[in-house]
């Protein structure tokens, strides 16, 4: 087969209930130059990730509603998909180091994007 | 003719002749009336003798006295003719029979002259000790002599005036003496009496009807003296006169009225009149009036009873003690020499005490309290002291006084309900201090329980939570006093009885005994067994549900006083409002955190939408510099959030904001705690961005070794306090002062509260500002 594919690029699942925060974090993952994928809820972003190992990060927000919030969201990341990066932001408190899952990365909102892109493309590499 | 007179100079003759009269004095005979006996006594001697004259002669100082006469017709002549003055120095008999031709008389006037007298002879009246008082004698108007049968008649007859005189001196002594004796009986105030065998009154003093107020002794003559008795009084009379008939003496006092009806008191004696042969023929019966005696007896013992009754009634305890030295000494010990009841009763000793010594009862007794007492007996000053009877739960005030010698005399006084209220107030004052700094809720319930263990000497106290659903009661933390276990665990109010009824209603629970209270009629023995013989509860309410309790417990039967009792409310009362305030304040902590967290979320929402508005403008840099601006509140709202908004350290504001323009090796920050309100927090935030932002496009941060110095400094103007912060960049390219002024210098120019004071500089070297602002500003919220 002589066709060959462009590199795939990495694919970021955005998880946030806000949706105007939700548009600002996409539009935050496609200036990095990334793939944005979005999620409104932890439970849908579950569902996403069961369906598309393609996704290498994922960005959640901690506070949602619901059962799972985004730090059980991270765990159950670290548990089932242990190679998938995490950025983790927040408009509480910073969470302590033990609870973040290995790996994690916090941002406090607001947070300043091009902190956050430069995490982006760090776990890129 | 030599002096007829006796008188001489010779002193021991003198008081011879003065013993003689006195002697003559005895009789009593000088100067009587003619008596027949001494009459017919001279007219034997005229008769016998056959001379004209005879006399009894009695011869007195300077002259002589004729009690008896026969022949002369006078009574008393002088001694300087007297024929007998002469005759009394003569042994027995002077015989003189021819005066005419005695050298001794011959030139005696009544031998030479009228009447001539021939003859004389005289027999002496001597006395038993032998003094011659005078003598019987015969003259004659001629010349003769006497017989020997004529001279010793003379003589008999001389003996037998002197028997005469001897009777009528022994008689006239006894009159004198019965007028005596009958004189002291009769001014005597005893009532004496005299009583035949059969116990009847025969006779009474004067004296005796005086103050048994007799009028006639003929009335009560011959009645028995027992009658005169009633009751004890006759019984003890009969037993007197019985001991005087055994020859012994019968005493008794008893109580009798006199004749006329007045009561008296009085003591009595009995003795036995005893004949010749010492046998008991009479009783004598001598009754003194001692009423006066006994009303002052009884007044003395009314008097003692008072005193004695207030020293046994008197709230205040009371001892006389005596020190006890040893043989250096040194005070060691002391006496109890008397107690009240009181003083018994306040320090535990038994009333029989007395006596003994405060070793002999408390053998641990501190030597320090007998120093006391020893320093008031030998400085003789009084001593106030304050001792604690922990056994008893009291204190006591002490005045301790000299009496004499060794002896002082304590005073206590019960201070103990002040004492305690002292300590209450005192564990008031604790617990206020120690709860206003108290962070968890957990801290309280061990600080109220030790505090009020110790001001009411509580077995234990302590705080629990209820379920009141369960009615049990969870205590964490309690204090149990030296020798009781822990109450730590979960109990069942029911278990001790139905009294959590009232903690439901809200109501306090006070019980003087469990073991004898309706309300833990069922529980009482386990209070008992868990060292609770009294009990307080008081139940903390919230929105009216039963949710924790405060109990005391105390080992002995207890009455809880109102004092007590307010004073655990108030404990009670302390603790719910410290829990309210700790319980506010985390309700303010989640409240801060939640609207930090929306404001935080909005501040992300204002960004969201000015990156989304803004994304088509082509010169991006004022929107960068607004999502700076936006950055830097967002920051100084995360260190006010970690001080619950209430003051951020001026360096860790600082730090959150110039942490994004420089790494720490280029920026220092320094100077001394200041704490910004939030105001203040977010204006120097804002400040600090600005001139960051600056120093990151233009000045020291804006190439590769250039450094910020933010120093600041508290200096006094004007007796107000102000903050200078100083804003130094150095190494930086050469700057000037702009010509344009933006928002971000307008926004620099407003200063560390928005007041101005602000001085910015442009020399070669670098960009400074020094900013000032009062501190009081700084501080404001």
């Amino acid at each position: 087969m002589g066709q060959s594919l462009p590199p795939a690029s990495p694919v970021i699942l955005v998880v946030e209930d806000e949706p105007l925060q939700r548009l600002m974090a996409v539009d935050v993952v496609e200036r990095a130059g990334f793939e944005a994928v979005e999620a409104a809820s932890a439970d849908e972003a579950v569902r996403i990730l069961e369906s598309r190992p393609d996704i290498h990060l994922v960005f959640t927000d901690i506070d949602m509603p619901g059962g799972m919030d985004g730090m059980k969201l991270a765990a159950t990341i670290r548990d089932r998909w242990p190679p998938i990066e995490l950025i983790i932001i927040s408009g509480k408190r910073r969470p302590a180091a033990e609870d973040l899952p290995a790996r994690g990365v916090f941002f406090s909102k607001p947070y300043k994007r091009d902190e956050v892109m430069a995490a982006m493309r760090r776990f890129a590499t | 003719m030599a002096d007829p007179t006796i008188v001489t100079a010779d002193p021991a003759a003198r008081s011879a002749e003065a013993a003689r009269l006195l002697a003559l004095d005895g009789y009593g005979i000088l100067d009587t009336p003619r008596e027949r006996d001494f009459d017919e006594i001279t007219a034997l001697a005229s008769a016998v003798c056959g001379t004209p004259i005879a006399v009894v002669n009695l011869v007195g100082e300077g002259r002589q006295f004729f009690k008896a006469e026969v022949g002369l017709g006078v009574r008393e002549t002088p001694l300087d003719s007297s024929f007998c003055a002469r005759a009394i120095l003569e042994k027995d008999l002077l015989l003189v029979p021819d005066a005419t031709k005695d050298p001794r008389f011959d030139c005696n006037p009544l031998v030479t002259g009228e009447p001539h007298l021939r003859f004389y002879a005289g027999a002496l009246l001597r006395t038993g000790e032998g003094h011659a008082i005078g003598t019987i004698c015969v003259l004659d108007y001629q010349p003769r002599t006497l017989s020997d049968v004529q001279q010793q008649t003379l003589r008999v007859l001389a003996r037998q005036v002197m028997t005469q005189l001897e009777l009528r001196r022994s008689l006239r002594e006894r009159r004198e003496e019965a007028a005596f004796m009958h004189s002291v009986l009769a001014s005597s105030a005893d009532c004496i009496k005299v009583l035949d065998l059969q116990d009847r009154l025969t006779f009474m003093t004067e004296g005796g009807m005086r103050v048994m107020e007799v009028g006639d002794f003929n009335a009560i003559r011959g009645c028995p003296w027992p009658d005169f008795w009633q009751g004890q009084g006759h019984a003890d009379a009969k037993a007197a006169i019985a001991a005087a008939k055994a020859g012994g003496i019968g005493r008794f006092q008893g109580e009798a009225d006199t004749m006329a009806g007045n009561p008296r008191w009085w003591d009595v004696q009995v003795t036995p009149i005893l004949d010749a042969q010492g046998v008991p023929e009479r009783l004598l019966s001598v009754s003194r009036d001692i009423s006066e005696q006994k009303a002052v007896e009884g007044q003395l013992s009314a008097s003692e009873a008072r005193w004695r009754g207030l020293f046994d009634g008197m709230q205040e305890g009371f001892f006389l003690g005596e020190l006890v030295r040893d043989a250096d000494g040194r005070a060691t010990d002391y006496r109890f020499l008397e107690i009240n009841p009181a003083f018994a009763r306040q320090s535990g000793l038994p009333a029989e005490s007395i006596g003994q010594t405060i070793r002999g009862v408390v053998p641990d007794i501190d030597q320090s309290l007998i120093d006391t007492y020893a320093r008031v007996v030998e400085t003789g000053a009084p001593i106030l002291f304050e001792i604690d009877v922990p056994g008893l739960d009291r204190h006591f005030e002490v005045r301790a006084n000299k009496e004499h010698g060794d002896r002082f005399s304590c005073l206590f006084l019960d201070i103990t309900e002040r004492k305690q209220a002292e300590e209450r107030r005192d564990a008031m004052i604790e617990l206020g201090d120690r709860l206003r700094d108290v962070t968890h809720r957990t801290e309280i319930g061990p600080i109220a329980a030790e505090i009020l263990a110790r001001t009411l000497r509580l077995s234990h106290a302590g705080y629990g939570v209820v379920d009141p659903v369960r009615e049990t009661v969870t205590v964490d933390h309690d204090r149990a006093a030296e020798g009781f276990a822990s109450l730590a665990g979960i109990h069942a109010f029911r278990a001790y009885g139905s009294f959590i009824d009232d903690l439901k209603a809200g109501r306090p629970v006070f019980v003087a005994d469990t073991l004898d209270d309706p309300r833990t009629a069922v529980g009482g023995a386990a209070f008992a067994a868990l060292g609770g013989r009294s009990m307080a509860n008081l139940p903390l309410m919230e929105n009216g549900r039963f949710v924790s309790l405060f109990f005391a417990l105390r080992s002995r039967p207890h009455a809880w006083t109102p004092e007590e009792k307010a004073f655990l409310r108030s404990v009670a009362d302390r603790t719910r409002a410290v829990i309210a305030r700790l319980e506010a304040e985390e309700q303010q902590r989640v409240l801060n955190q939640e609207l930090s967290h929306r404001m935080k979320n909005m501040l992300a929402m204002v960004l969201s939408i000015a990156t989304q508005t803004l994304r088509s403008v082509r010169d991006q840099g004022p929107v960068e510099a607004f999502e700076q601006r936006i950055h830097a509140l967002s920051a100084a709202h995360d260190v006010l959030l970690r001080q619950e908004w209430e003051s951020a350290p001026l360096d860790a504001v600082a730090c959150a904001v110039l942490g994004t323009f420089a790494p720490p090796a280029r920026l220092t920050v320094a100077g001394p705690p200041v704490s910004l309100g939030p105001r203040a927090t977010l204006s120097v935030s804002l400040l600090l961005h600005e001139l960051g932002t600056n120093a990151a496009k233009y000045g020291a941060l804006s190439n590769g070794e250039g450094r910020v110095d933010v120093t600041w400094r508290i200096e006094v103007a004007g007796g107000e306090e102000n903050l200078v912060l100083d804003w130094e960049e150095r190494g930086g390219p050469t700057v000037t002062e702009p010509a344009r002024r933006g928002f971000g210098s307008r926004l620099i120019r407003l200063g560390l509260v928005g007041t101005g004071d602000v001085d910015l500089r442009y020399p070669p070297s670098g960009f400074r500002a020094e900013m000032r602002a009062p501190l009081a500003q700084i501080h404001q919220s």
